[in-house]
């Protein structure tokens, strides 16, 4: 399929730095938290110094795999990074009404908000009655964490989108060459990750571990994340030479994605810093209509994402751009 | 079709490798994997929509040896736009001009006259004719659940079946669950009593309303009901046919039987006006099986309500869930399937199955199973309509039909709306269904 993503009509186009949203922090200081205005609704957002870090994994790690190397050297900007995975109470307002969520809001703003395409309701439960409040979402497609992204964009003033392959790997790093942020021993996994052995076959709440070096959750387990990277088993080897600048393998189909991270329902080796997983059709396999749901996945029950904001943000024509490129607008 | 992981993850099962009866069952590979390259085989698609397109996408990439050659729909924008999707993928074995797309409601019988194999995937009422046409003509059939709306469709169903085993003709019914890898570990686990014995169980169906598809000016009145399917009881067969019968079937195979008697309750609470036709909205149904063991049935047509699709079957040791996770009587989890290796779905199994059945044998026929558990839906239906206790036996001899003996696109329709465009509703204590 040559588009990204099938064709959606997505409204009209979106002026995202009229930033005169109302945001509870200090630009300058290293966090804030995003507050959604008229909810109860909000999320917390942590400054990434730039830096360059060995991506990949060196053939001496346990459990490495081919496509993890080889290892090479990548900068990547400064950015903000969410402290959590999003949450079911943060994307259930993307589904909601937005006329009655969102009000009190300027009417020229909830044009723009209501603008955004949403999604069309679940069949399933997506949640699979593992939890909502307070747990990561689950079962979205790129399509939808991308559009949700967008929504959000509008609705905050703030550009907000996944994360590159390269800026996940680097935040989840936090400064390590390990192959978990806290070191080599799986043994320790219990403290920072919910995997397979001590999930009791669901996700946990967000945060109900210890974070990395940086002050991050759950970059290891309880769901893993989507990035915004095409899948590549050689991607690495493309550019070994020399320290690669912000990265992006831009996706030329609808499969395969990369994940990351593990999750709940993955053992050991698959939560290191380093391991790569791909999106495929075997996500909606149980989706038996043709055709197959844009938003929702059937069996990505331990798939998420987490948002990250550059630091200094990029233009509203570079924006708009990156809405028409991700989005196949 | 390509693995999720780069490499295999170390065991799907929590305790111990163990042999995946799914896997002995039934050969996941397509069939062309298992080196047979025979002959072309001629598949026509009768009914166009969601399922029958992803139906016959999944013979598609069942063998290679399938060409789609005919398709029929009372509907021609159903075909164009089932088509559109078909050709996008697989422009090469994709053959259907015009001359080979049959529009209306006598379509189905001259696709199966250009076919070896049909995929049958419309409403559920026309089944039994389209059934009895194929293996009339000597063709290998899919068809989708559920079977039939009505006792004489079940027993034409059956009859059939018989028909098309003398034949050989192979048969595969649309209740994948019995096809998916991870329903075949739960059921033998719960075979080898890892729960006990069996005591109760209980289902849900608790979903959203279904799509409305409105009135258009110059519909008549079959053309519209058509087209608003979900909302019309002989169209759909009412939500335990048309959605529950997944679980219940899966709950028949556990059981290895089928209930004899229904009692329930039901009605509309959040259905409402022309648009959303005559079916209940919500239904709870209680099943007995012969070795009293009850079936407890819930479903829901509501949007905004808790979504689940699942069961909940209870043992002397323990219970288990759809999520394939079976627990002790204290809560610990003895055993969880973990499939989140496996390439394809229960829809695609079921394909490669039957086709793999066509080409290699040996002969397959799930009319039985299929008929019967579309009958157990047929007598819960039969308990929440009429209000009264349902016996297999006094269901089985009903000679209600809910399918119009023949149909014209002008014809009076036996549940035509009143002058407001309302429908009759059902209501028990007054509804007669014997």
């Amino acid at each position: 399929m040559k588009r990204i993503f099938f064709f959606r009509a997505l409204g009209i186009g979106l002026c995202l730095l009229s930033a005169f949203y109302s945001r509870a922090q200090n630009e300058r200081s290293t966090r804030y938290t995003e507050r959604i205005e008229g909810t109860d609704v909000s999320f917390e957002m942590v400054l990434i110094p730039s830096g360059t870090f060995t991506m990949g994994s060196p053939d001496s790690e346990a459990g490495r795999r081919e496509d993890e190397g080889p290892q090479h050297q990548v900068s990547v900007d400064s950015l903000w990074v969410g402290k959590f995975e999003v949450t079911w109470d943060l994307f259930e307002l993307f589904l909601a009404e937005n006329k009655e969520v969102f009000s009190g809001l300027p009417d020229e703003k909830r044009m723009q908000v209501d603008a955004v395409t949403r999604p069309t309701p679940p069949f399933e439960d997506p949640a699979l009655g593992m939890g909502r409040k307070g747990y990561p979402v689950v079962n979205v497609s790129p399509y939808a964490a991308l559009t949700f992204c967008k929504w959000l964009s509008a609705l905050t003033g703030r550009f907000y989108r996944l994360p590159t392959e390269a800026e996940w790997e680097y935040v989840c790093r936090a400064g390590s060459q390990s192959a978990y942020s806290f070191g080599d021993d799986p043994a320790r996994l219990n403290e920072y990750a919910v995997y397979f052995e001590n999930s009791e076959a669901q996700y946990a709440p967000v945060g109900s571990k210890k974070p990395n070096a940086w002050g991050l959750y759950d970059l290891h387990g309880n769901v893993a994340e989507w990035t915004l990277d095409q899948y590549d088993a050689d991607y690495y080897a493309r550019h070994s030479d020399g320290v690669v600048h912000a990265p992006w393998n831009k996706p030329t189909s609808l499969y395969d994605r990369v994940f990351r991270g593990g999750s709940w329902d993955d053992d050991p080796e698959d939560l290191r810093s380093a391991a790569r997983k791909k999106s495929g059709m075997y996500l909606q396999k149980d989706d038996p209509q043709v055709p197959k749901s844009f938003w929702w996945y059937t069996n990505a029950s331990y798939i998420g994402f987490r948002l990250v904001s550059p630091a200094t943000p990029p233009s509203p024509a570079e924006i708009k751009k990156f809405w028409a490129t991700v989005l196949d607008e | 079709m390509e693995k999720g992981n780069t490499n295999t993850r170390r065991s799907f099962l929590k305790t111990g490798a163990a042999t995946l009866v799914g896997s002995a069952l039934f050969d996941a590979l397509p069939v062309q994997a298992s080196g047979h390259q025979s002959k072309p085989i001629k598949v026509g698609l009768v009914g166009c929509g969601g399922r029958g397109t992803g139906a016959a996408f999944e013979a598609l990439r069942a063998s290679q040896s399938v060409r789609i050659v005919a398709m029929g729909d009372v509907f021609e924008d159903m075909i164009n736009s089932s088509l559109a999707k078909l050709t996008a993928q697989f422009k090469d074995r994709v053959d259907v001009p015009a001359k080979r797309k049959f529009v209306g409601l006598d379509a189905y019988a001259k696709v199966i006259a250009e076919c070896d194999v049909v995929l049958l995937a419309t409403p559920p009422p026309f089944r039994p004719a389209h059934f009895a046409e194929a293996v009339r003509a000597n063709k290998h059939v899919f068809m989708e659940k559920p079977l039939a709306v009505d006792v004489p469709g079940y027993h034409q169903i059956q009859e059939i079946g018989k028909l098309a085993e003398q034949r050989k003709l192979n048969v595969v019914v649309g209740l994948q669950t019995r096809y998916a890898t991870r329903y075949n570990a739960l059921m033998e686990k719960i075979r080898e009593g890892m729960l006990g014995d069996v005591v109760s169980l209980d289902v849900y169906y608790n979903v959203g309303a279904p799509k409305i598809r409105a009135r258009q000016p110059g519909q008549t009145e079959l053309e519209y009901q058509l087209r608003n399917w979900r909302y019309f009881n002989w169209l759909w067969g009412g939500q335990l046919a048309g959605q529950a019968i997944h679980q219940i079937d899966a709950m028949n195979w556990l059981m290895n039987d089928f209930p004899i008697a229904a009692t329930g309750i039901g009605g509309r609470q959040s259905f409402f006006g022309p648009n959303q036709g005559e079916t209940f909205d919500h239904q709870y149904v209680e099943y007995t099986y012969p070795n009293g063991v009850k079936m407890h049935v819930q479903c829901r047509n509501m949007d905004n309500c808790t979504v689940r699709m699942g069961f909940y079957i209870r043992g002397t040791k323990g219970y288990a869930d759809e999520r394939c996770r079976i627990y002790d009587l204290s809560n610990k989890l003895l055993w969880r399937f973990r499939d989140s290796d496996e390439a394809v779905g229960a829809t695609q199994l079921e394909q490669n199955v039957f086709f793999n059945a066509i080409a290699n044998g040996p002969y397959i026929n799930n009319t039985d199973y299929g008929a019967r558990s579309t009958m157990t839906t047929i007598m819960g239906r039969m308990a929440t309509h009429s209000g009264q206790d349902i016996t297999l036996e006094d269901a089985l001899s009903s000679k209600t039909l809910l399918v119009p003996e023949a149909l014209s696109w002008d014809m009076r329709m036996p549940n035509a709306p009143d002058e407001s465009g309302n429908y009759e509703i059902i209501i028990p204590g007054k509804t007669q269904v014997l």
